[in-house]
């Protein structure tokens, strides 16, 4: 029962780490309605700058996570319209923009190589103690993770539903015709969802790496269809549906290890995902309504 | 030809010959049948460890060698036994993914199936060896004289193997079945209102081109006598996609001229010199290159550079590719509009 217990603690932990990289990636799917693969490499780019700041510019996490986050939304905005874009200029349909940013991820797959290589690293972190909350056992750094998952997705909420900006990426999200006949700049607005699908993939991407202790190159990568399988149960383009899509997916990961071995534990996530896609690939969205 | 060289030369032709194999296959489910295949290096994989069980013998534990079966067959009984198993999870990839999906859902779900693949082949050890791979798998005519010159050995094998399955393709590409799989990736509901059942012939090109794959990868592990999980990274499969996209869709040439572009890239970046410090440097150079290969083919050409009609004599009489074409050129004509 403990160990039950203790691995519902850890799911809502991932479930942390996810909802942050999904709300992401399912802002910047609805509003691109193609998948963007090398997403996955944002995350790793953000642990990867936050490890040289934390190494080399001696800055505390925080810190240095914050503005490794803000030069990966650079990075994605820079990507995004230097190179995405202009595919998409050309008439690149959802199934070439897959190629196209599997490539992508490819290229950041070897520059990433060339730069950090393939050893693992680790966020040096001071000792952890550990703290009883309810039935649950947490690590200070696990504390912060939902509070830092928790702190962003409150924002991301605000900026959806309270300013311009974010009812425009709603209206863009929903219909691209209609928001640019209602007078919405669609250019400016998808920079700006580069730019925070950028930072909240670099946030996932440190939290991940804080979470799982010790990461590599290939941090994103491997956890990038659990990512998608939060986004595919909750709904493309819904960031409501998307966090609780990171609830069930963390929960079913981390609970999954009471009955097959931990190895295994992602498959899981993939299993859901291959199930949601054959048998309800809108989503939940319909049960938990629009954003 | 034993120089140094001549062994790249040999060493180049071999590997081209495995990945035109590669190419050749993903021709039919991605080329001609539109399957956004992104799992396909799983089932080279499958092939692999397959040839390699059904010839290698029994485990051995004293040297730390598990896996399953552990017959002593000959090798080309291996290859066909390769691409047999290959078909098989094909079939099975095909059954879970083509029954519903096109397109991007189709592709996300394959890379998922790879994912699932790839974690229980690495993590148990029972079935083949785990992260170490099979090793110790018998090279077919390998003696103590030939081990230095073993490229030249082989290299009749793969040129065997290569002209009767590039046929067997062309005569694929041209038959019935061929203009079918074009027709229902051009335009599934079309097919579909004619009768052709489209899911079953999708699951068909699937398992066809799996069985390439899984001959392609049983050459690789008779040739290197060795394979584990890093021979069979995801990104492998853009030099695939690549070979396919550079040469064009749909064409056998075109596979067979992309193949030689993408393998050129990976046997030249051995002439770069290696750095101590940097160990992967030319793997990711190869990386890269390709990398940015497949995205400047996607942006200038997404069609290759032959076209689907290259070599394939147009007027054969069928009503139902014309409507296609037709169709197709009128949509595209709508879209740039």
């Amino acid at each position: 029962m403990l160990a039950l217990w203790h691995s519902i603690g850890f799911g809502l932990v991932t479930a942390s780490v996810l909802a942050v990289a999904s709300v992401g990636l399912t802002v910047q799917f609805g509003v691109n309605n193609y998948v963007n693969i090398s997403y996955s490499q944002y995350m790793t780019l953000g642990a990867f700058f936050t490890w040289d700041l934390m190494n080399y510019g001696h800055w505390n996490l925080i810190v240095a996570g914050v503005v490794a986050s803000l030069g990966v939304g650079v990075v994605s905005l820079a990507i995004g319209k230097g190179i995405l874009n202009q595919f998409v200029r050309r008439g690149a349909q959802a199934a070439q923009m897959l190629l196209v940013t599997f490539s992508l991820a490819l290229l950041f797959n070897a520059i990433m190589a060339t730069a950090w290589g393939a050893n693992p690293f680790e966020l040096s972190m001071s000792i952890q103690t550990a703290h009883h909350v309810g039935p649950f056992l947490f690590t200070d750094a696990q504390l912060d993770v939902i509070g830092l998952s928790a702190l962003l997705l409150v924002g991301t909420h605000l900026l959806l539903t309270h300013t311009r900006l974010g009812k425009a990426m709603r209206a863009l999200s929903d219909n691209k015709a209609l928001a640019r006949l209602a007078g919405i700049r669609t250019s400016r607005v998808t920079d700006a969802v580069w730019f925070l699908t950028g930072f909240l993939a670099s946030v996932g991407g440190i939290t991940l790496a804080v979470e799982v202790a010790s990461f590599d190159l290939n941090l994103g990568i491997n956890f990038f269809f659990v990512v998608m399988a939060a986004v595919i149960v909750g709904g493309i383009g819904r960031p409501y549906g998307t966090m609780l899509g990171a609830l069930i997916i963390g929960l079913a990961i981390e609970v999954s290890t009471n009955v097959i071995p931990a190895a295994y534990k992602l498959d899981v996530a993939f299993v859901i995902l291959i199930l949601i896609l054959l048998f309800r690939p809108q989503g939940l969205s319909r049960i938990v309504g629009k954003a | 030809m034993n120089s140094v060289i001549g062994l790249w030369i040999a060493n180049a032709l071999v590997n081209y010959g495995i990945l035109a194999l590669i190419a050749v296959g993903l021709n039919v489910s991605f080329g001609m049948a539109g399957i956004l295949d992104l799992a396909y290096f799983l089932f080279v994989a499958i092939g692999a460890y397959f040839g390699g069980v059904v010839a290698m013998g029994p485990p051995d534990a004293s040297i730390l060698l598990n896996h399953i079966l552990g017959l002593s067959m000959p090798w080309p009984v291996a290859i066909v036994a390769g691409a047999a198993g290959a078909g098989l999870v094909g079939l099975l990839a095909g059954l879970i993914a083509l029954r519903r999906l096109r397109s991007d859902y189709l592709a996300i779900v394959m890379f998922a199936l790879w994912s699932i693949g790839y974690d229980l082949i690495t993590n148990s050890s029972g079935l083949f060896n785990g992260l170490t791979g099979l090793f110790n798998v018998p090279q077919p005519f390998s003696t103590a004289t030939n081990a230095l010159t073993y490229p030249w050995v082989f290299l009749p094998i793969v040129v065997v193997v290569l002209v009767i399955l590039v046929v067997i393709a062309l005569g694929l590409e041209r038959s019935a079945f061929g203009r079918t799989l074009r027709a229902v990736r051009d335009d599934p509901d079309l097919a579909e209102s004619l009768g052709k059942p489209i899911v079953l012939i999708r699951i068909r090109a699937m398992i066809v081109a799996c069985a390439f794959a899984g001959v392609a990868g049983a050459l690789t592990v008779f040739y290197v006598g060795a394979y584990n999980p890093s021979a069979w990274s995801i990104f492998e499969t853009v030099a695939a996609f690549g070979a396919i996209l550079i040469g064009g869709r749909g064409n056998v040439f075109g596979a067979l001229f992309g193949a030689f572009v993408i393998s050129t890239v990976s046997d030249g970046v051995q002439f770069i010199p290696t750095i101590l410090s940097r160990s992967t440097l030319t793997a990711d150079i190869r990386e890269a290159l390709l990398a940015i290969l497949l995205m400047l083919v996607l942006f200038m050409n997404p069609r290759g550079i032959f076209s689907e009609r290259f070599g394939i004599r147009v007027s054969d009489g069928s009503t139902l590719d014309a409507d296609v074409v037709s169709r197709r050129t009128s949509s595209q004509d709508g879209a740039k509009s």
